[in-house]
């Protein structure tokens, strides 16, 4: 429920903050705002949202390995 | 008109953003038992060191921000790509935060109210302040951290009276390679986290005595941490520091003043949460800042609540279990935030000792000095 508000008032103010700003003619600083509009309302949409990769995510698949590795090597059992 | 930052302000603030999250899970506590005092001191001073090397490089361009002394070092597209590391950096460490945050409120206060709507709330007050202005920031923070100080303190002392042995004895019970990864923890989490405050160097006033006032403020987090963890330790005993979650705040609950003051921690956890939030908002500050400058942006103030969001958006989509801020913090972070944390500072201070001992301009960056000097040997 927040995440759908937050989606739709991320689409209303970029739609609105970009021709704000081009009609100022500052048409990179329009298109940076609909840019990280565009991201904000891709992450709180509802079906997309779930599987769009997040920092952890990312770095759980490029470090995972490398850091279970590392504290095998180093000898070291966590309690997680 | 901005305004600067005088020394005894940059301790309170470092303080203040170091020590507001440092106490909630004791990982490197729970890893080491009774030798975690090896590993803060080998936290702090290599915290200390990479913000020596990152002065040492502001020091050949005092005045300039550090995204431009980034650019004037590394020429503007490399530096580009570096800042958006540190973007990225900043995402990770707010995420973590938020859900450790929501965590702890959800886990001692509020059990009902769902995750989504207490990050909103976090975001949009952490964005409101940050929109305020760093002037704003540092004027807070002295009068927060008086009353969180005199909280603590009352606690400290209430809890120091359950404590009836040493637990940091016997000493060196760990082997060499569990405390090197100790001290890797309490780099990365809290004393390493103290790196963003390299973008705000530039707002101190006096800054030949930066380094000086940024050792203090690490020391005195260092004390703190260490106060929490040996309460901890000595009331709770360690075979339950290592069992709970949040340790210190077990030991907190632990204290009573009275038949009819129970529940007092509550009102420490609220001083507590202001306190914390300061972290979050430098970062959302300093974030700001770095994405204005990557962009050209000259009106920040429009990018105050999409970047708030963007911070809520990342925060609400990662760690989806409780389980998972565990495992990330620390097996996972540790690794990752090596990069922006040693790797960049580094090379960073290794251009700018190539580029002094080299005597090339300063208004060029090194690697388009590189550039002009291949294309005159062509």
């Amino acid at each position: 429920m927040v995440n759908n508000a937050i989606c739709l008032v991320a689409i209303g103010y970029g739609i609105g903050a970009c021709i704000s700003f081009c009609r100022r003619f500052r048409f990179r600083e329009g298109m940076a705002i609909f840019v990280l509009c565009a991201v904000v309302a891709a992450y709180c949409a509802p079906i997309v949202g779930k599987s769009m990769p997040t920092v952890e995510s990312v770095y759980k698949w490029i470090y995972g390995p490398f850091s279970s590795f590392t504290l095998k090597q180093l000898g070291i059992k966590q309690e997680d | 008109m901005q305004e600067n930052i005088s020394p005894g302000i940059w301790i309170c603030l470092i303080f203040s953003y170091i020590s507001g999250f440092s106490t909630l899970f004791l990982q490197e506590a729970k890893l080491l038992g009774p030798d975690v005092w090896i590993a803060y001191i080998c936290g702090i001073a290599m915290s200390f060191g990479i913000l020596c090397s990152l002065y040492m490089v502001q020091r050949r361009y005092t005045g300039l921000p550090m995204p431009a002394v980034f650019d004037r070092l590394l020429g503007r597209s490399i530096a580009k790509v570096v800042l958006c590391v540190y973007l990225i950096y900043i995402l990770e460490i707010q995420g973590a935060a938020f859900q450790a945050l929501t965590s702890f409120y959800r886990t001692v206060v509020l059990p009902n109210t769902s995750p989504g709507q207490i990050i909103l709330l976090i975001a949009l007050t952490t964005a409101y302040a940050s929109s305020l202005g760093l002037g704003t920031i540092v004027r807070t923070v002295p009068v927060l951290l008086s009353f969180f100080l005199f909280a603590i303190l009352l606690i400290i002392f209430f809890i120091y009276k359950n404590v009836t042995f040493n637990p940091f004895l016997p000493l060196f019970q760990h082997r060499l390679s569990e405390i090197a990864y100790g001290s890797l923890l309490s780099f990365y989490f809290p004393f390493g986290k103290s790196i963003v405050f390299c973008f705000l160097f530039f707002r101190v006033k006096n800054s030949s005595r930066i380094i000086p006032y940024t050792l203090i403020a690490l020391a005195l987090s260092g004390l703190y941490l260490f106060a929490a963890t040996y309460l901890s330790f000595g009331s709770l005993g360690m075979n339950l520091v290592k069992s709970v979650t949040f340790p210190f705040f077990s030991a907190i609950q632990m204290v009573k003043f009275g038949e009819y003051l129970e529940r007092i921690e509550i009102t420490i956890i609220g001083i507590w949460t202001v306190f914390t939030l300061f972290e979050i908002i430098i970062l959302q500050y300093v974030f700001m800042q770095v994405f204005a400058y990557i962009f050209g942006i000259k009106h920040v103030r429009a990018f105050v609540l999409p970047v708030g969001l963007l911070f809520f958006a990342l925060s609400t989509r990662s760690f989806n279990h409780q389980d998972d801020i565990v495992y990330y913090n620390s097996r996972i972070a540790p690794f990752s935030t090596l990069l922006p944390t040693v790797a960049i500072p580094l090379l960073l201070l290794l251009i700018s000792f190539f580029k002094k001992a080299n005597g090339s301009g300063e208004d060029r960056p090194f690697l388009a000095n590189s550039d002009v000097s291949q294309r005159s040997r062509s």
